[in-house]
């Protein structure tokens, strides 16, 4: 098991910047960390072998352990005020949407201290709605709805104390009454105490306060589910009053002079959050004249419907006022907010490639990788290898394989190794955009501010195929410890570089070669892999199911994108319906496919299938033969297989694998040079989007659209772009000392491509 | 809620009178498979007697246990330590000689 944990607050890093790295270290020792530029993660006995470079760095050295705790759980946060430090009477209510109420204590509002008293509405250890008060000196009363609220149904909670009589009311009522279902509760009790909400601590929406470390805020009780409309007042409301101002719309609430149902309601509001305001950002907006405006901790879920949502609606652009909840979750992380525990200002005499700085203490070891991208405007090679690391974060920690219901698709069993065992145990370090939250919601954003215990070299991916079964980050050292191995000098950028600096990031490369497996792309990445293909620029894709999800990063948050994995695909959660759009930009979720910007129009190739055990060769096609494409097959028999051998699965094609469609934009001079047609076994099976009806023809030896297709073509501005699609096909690139007819078809694509004769179009 | 498919078995049964299906499994556990190796194969990974196989790598391409997900996440994996294989290939066939006993009632060598 892991002992020694950690991340860096970024992944790409420029010559004279620096990167911070944070460290968790469960041992008592120091540990060492030394530099080391990565090129080959594969340890399979059966390949090249495991290589990295030790180079000096000027923090190298040894650091002192120490344990650092992660905190997950989402909630709002709103700083303590006299507003609501003043408070003595008050009410506060909410609807909700409980997704796991029988999971014990949940905090939906508080002003909470855990010495100095306060109030907290939580769903207690019956899963019933409750209200907490205590008085600072010891005195704690709870008053329970005793009626346990059913999961995934609305209910309105209101909860109120009257210091004038010292009494508690509670009361949850249903927004649907099923028939024969008691669900209605109120209950009116008289306590002992006084609430003291002049307590010091924050007002907390999904949890409740537990201790401040330095400006930081550390929470529990974190609640699973929908809030809506959370509001609060100063006195208690008559229940008229109650159901006039649960009915207002959140512009009804302010004061102004224009009619409002609840004008004489309003100046008693201390504070109405709207969540559906500013769903792109951080905040939380209190509609309120006092403005107690809070911050969302963790990523909560926002763009998701509110009670009010009547399925006329599926943007929540359009109506954003049927968005008012945020779904929150006990298991949600964005930042595990650690204290750096070293930092490295990149030497000017590195160079560009894939880094990582590794820790070492005794029989533990940690790899945590970094790219050295080059300077702005300083390319130091004609070649760009594009590190796919928004895919490599859509991947992090992720739990899938975990599930019995995902290991029924390997045709194989799962194979685990000591990092997965400690994903597996250490909830706390966040999922991935494959996972569901423990409450069965699926988990739409993935950050890289934490440890990413399976985007490291070494790692063996549970499901990777027969033979070195790698898989992203691991799988992509196939291609650096090529490229080296074959003498090409290239640069590393990064999906992240090329989201925020678009073409002008490529414009000085002639050649940028993709990982093998660049899944999720953002508007930006994808626009600017065009604009690339259409300038004259030369694209070899040397992967599989790439350019497939639309991603979205957030506008004021680092290192985190989103997923909305609407309409169709390999889908591990479906997003529920009206749910389709981005809550970070608004953008329309799921497959670029259903947004008419299918792979094909980029690479030439799309997802077609996938499968987990074995990989097939290439066979040439007729196109094979055509004057266009002898280059690629220079110094090859006529006829022979590509990646007849290979690390991953034992072929070059295999894994998940693209094929040319015409339909999907496949470019009509496109040449289908090989293909896997016919040499994949049943565990291989068509994807979902490309099933109309349910049909048993869907597997390696029963569909023609089980393959991978090898495609060429000419682009405007004299630019081509050549496409393997398969994922396997890096580990086909190392056998017999790189001297193999897959290697020899890469390297031939990528002197040509390097070459800056104009290709012409036919 | 009564849920019907807490019920549910798969209702295909073993049959391999001659030995057939079980002698193309030990010689190829990954690979191309017959159209009836592949059903028992299925109905191993979906049946609900079976328990949630799943195989641990001890050592990078050398040591392999055989090991079983805990009922409920996050909790360790149920590992065998005491039988350690040399091969996936060897482990394959440990799991499917148990699966085959469980499913069966017959012992396979």
């Amino acid at each position: 098991m892991l002992k020694i944990v950690g991340y860096p607050d970024r992944f790409s890093v420029r010559p004279g910047e620096t990167i911070r790295f944070m460290v968790s270290s469960e041992l008592s020792a120091p540990y060492r960390v030394d530099f080391v530029r990565i090129v080959h993660g594969d340890v399979n006995p059966d390949g090249p072998g495991f290589k990295e470079i030790r180079v000096d760095g000027p923090t190298s050295g040894s650091y002192p352990s120490r344990f650092q705790a992660i905190h997950p759980g989402s909630c709002a946060v709103v700083a303590d005020n006299p507003k609501l430090a003043g408070l003595s009477s008050f009410q506060v209510q909410a609807m909700i949407w409980p997704t796991l109420p029988a999971r014990g204590e949940q905090g939906l509002i508080a002003k909470w201290s855990p010495d100095r008293g306060g109030f907290a509405l939580v769903i207690d250890e019956t899963g019933a709605p409750a209200l907490r008060v205590a008085d600072g000196s010891g005195g704690v009363n709870t008053i329970s709805s005793s009626t346990p609220l059913i999961a995934r149904e609305w209910y309105r909670i209101v909860a109120s104390f009257d210091a004038t009589t010292n009494t508690v009311i509670v009361t949850q009522l249903p927004l649907f009454d099923h028939p024969l279902v008691s669900a209605k509760a109120r209950v009116e009790e008289r306590i002992d105490i006084t609430p003291q909400l002049d307590n010091g601590a924050p007002m907390t929406i999904g949890a409740w306060f537990e201790r401040a470390e330095g400006a930081r805020v550390i929470t529990a009780g974190h609640y699973d589910g929908k809030i809506d409309a959370p509001r609060l007042l100063r006195r208690p409301l008559s229940e008229p009053e109650t159901e006039a101002l649960a009915a207002a719309a959140s512009h009804h609430l302010r004061a102004t002079s224009f009619a409002s149902p609840v004008a004489a309601l309003v100046a008693d509001i201390v504070a109405a959050w709207d969540f559906s305001q500013e769903i792109e950002s951080t905040r939380v907006c209190d509609v309120s004249a006092n403005r107690l405006d809070g911050d969302i901790h963790n990523l909560p879920t926002r763009a998701v419907k509110g009670h009010t949502w009547t399925g006329e609606e599926m943007n929540w652009r359009h109506r954003p006022e049927q968005y008012g909840a945020i779904h929150f979750h006990h298991d949600d992380l964005y930042d595990a907010e650690w204290k750096p525990d070293f930092d490295l200002t990149v030497p000017t005499d590195w160079r560009s490639g894939s880094y990582a700085a590794r820790l070492t203490c005794g029989e533990y070891e940690e790899h945590v990788p970094f790219f050295v991208i080059p300077s702005r405007g300083k390319p130091t090679a004609k070649l760009a290898f594009l590190v796919p690391t928004a895919s490599y974060m859509a991947y992090a920690n992720e739990h899938l394989l975990m599930t019995g219901e995902a290991a029924a698709g390997l045709g194989r069993l799962a194979v685990f190794t000591a990092r997965d065992m400690y994903v597996n145990e250490h909830r706390e370090i966040g999922y991935s955009l494959y996972d569901y939250h423990a409450d069965g919601s699926g988990v739409c954003y993935s950050s890289r501010l934490r440890p990413i215990i399976n985007m490291r070299p070494k790692y063996q991916f549970g499901a990777g195929m027969t033979g070195s079964s790698l898989h992203q980050y691991n799988a992509d050292t196939h291609i650096l410890d090529w490229l080296e191995a074959m003498g090409h000098d290239y640069d590393v950028i990064t999906d992240e570089d090329l989201h925020d600096e678009g073409m002008t990031l490529l414009s000085d490369y002639h050649v940028v070669m993709t990982g093998t497996h660049p899944e999720y792309y953002s508007t930006a990445m994808l626009d600017a892999l065009h604009a690339f293909k259409h300038q004259g620029g030369r694209l070899i894709y040397m992967g599989g199911n790439g350019f497939y999800w639309r991603i979205a990063f957030h506008r004021d948050l680092p290192g985190v994108i989103e997923v909305r994995r609407a309409e169709g695909g390999i889908r591990t959660w479906i997003a529920e319906p009206g749910e389709y759009h981005h809550s970070f930009t608004g953008e329309y979720g799921g497959m670029w496919l259903r947004q008419g910007r299918p792979p094909q129009t980029l690479s030439g190739v799309g997802f077609t299938a996938q499968g987990f055990d074995l990989s097939a060769p290439y066979k040439p096609t007729p196109d094979s033969q055509d004057p266009r494409a002898a280059f690629i097959f220079e110094g090859i028999a006529e006829g022979a297989l590509i990646g007849d051998s290979g690390l991953v699965g034992g072929a070059a094609g295999g894994f998940e694998l693209d094929r040319a469609d015409r339909r999907h934009g496949t470019p009509p001079h496109a040449l289908v040079l090989a293909t896997t047609m016919g040499g994949h076994t049943d565990t291989y099976l068509v994807v979902p989007e490309e099933l109309h009806i349910t049909a048993a023809n869907i597997t390696g030896t029963s569909s023609p659209l089980v393959r991978a297709d090898m495609v060429f073509f000419e682009t405007p501005g004299g630019g081509a772009v050549f496409s393997t699609g398969s994922i396997a096909f890096a580990g086909s690139l190392s056998p017999n000392e790189y001297r193999n007819n897959a290697s020899r078809v890469i390297d031939n694509v990528v002197r040509r491509f390097l070459d800056k004769t104009a290709f012409v179009a036919p | 809620m009564y849920d019907p498919a807490q019920d549910w078995l798969d209702g295909y049964e073993i049959s391999d009178p001659d030995g057939r299906l079980v002698e193309e499994f030990r010689a190829r556990p990954m690979g191309f498979h017959s159209a009836e190796l592949q059903r028992v194969l299925l109905k191993m990974q979906i049946d609900p007697r079976c328990p949630n196989y799943v195989l641990f790598c001890r050592t990078p391409h050398k040591e392999w246990l055989i090991g079983r997900m805990a009922p409920r996440a996050g909790d360790p994996i149920l590992l065998e330590e005491d039988r350690v294989f040399a091969s996936v290939e060897d482990a394959e066939w440990a799991v499917f000689q148990r699966r085959w006993m469980l499913l069966t009632g017959e012992a396979i060598a």
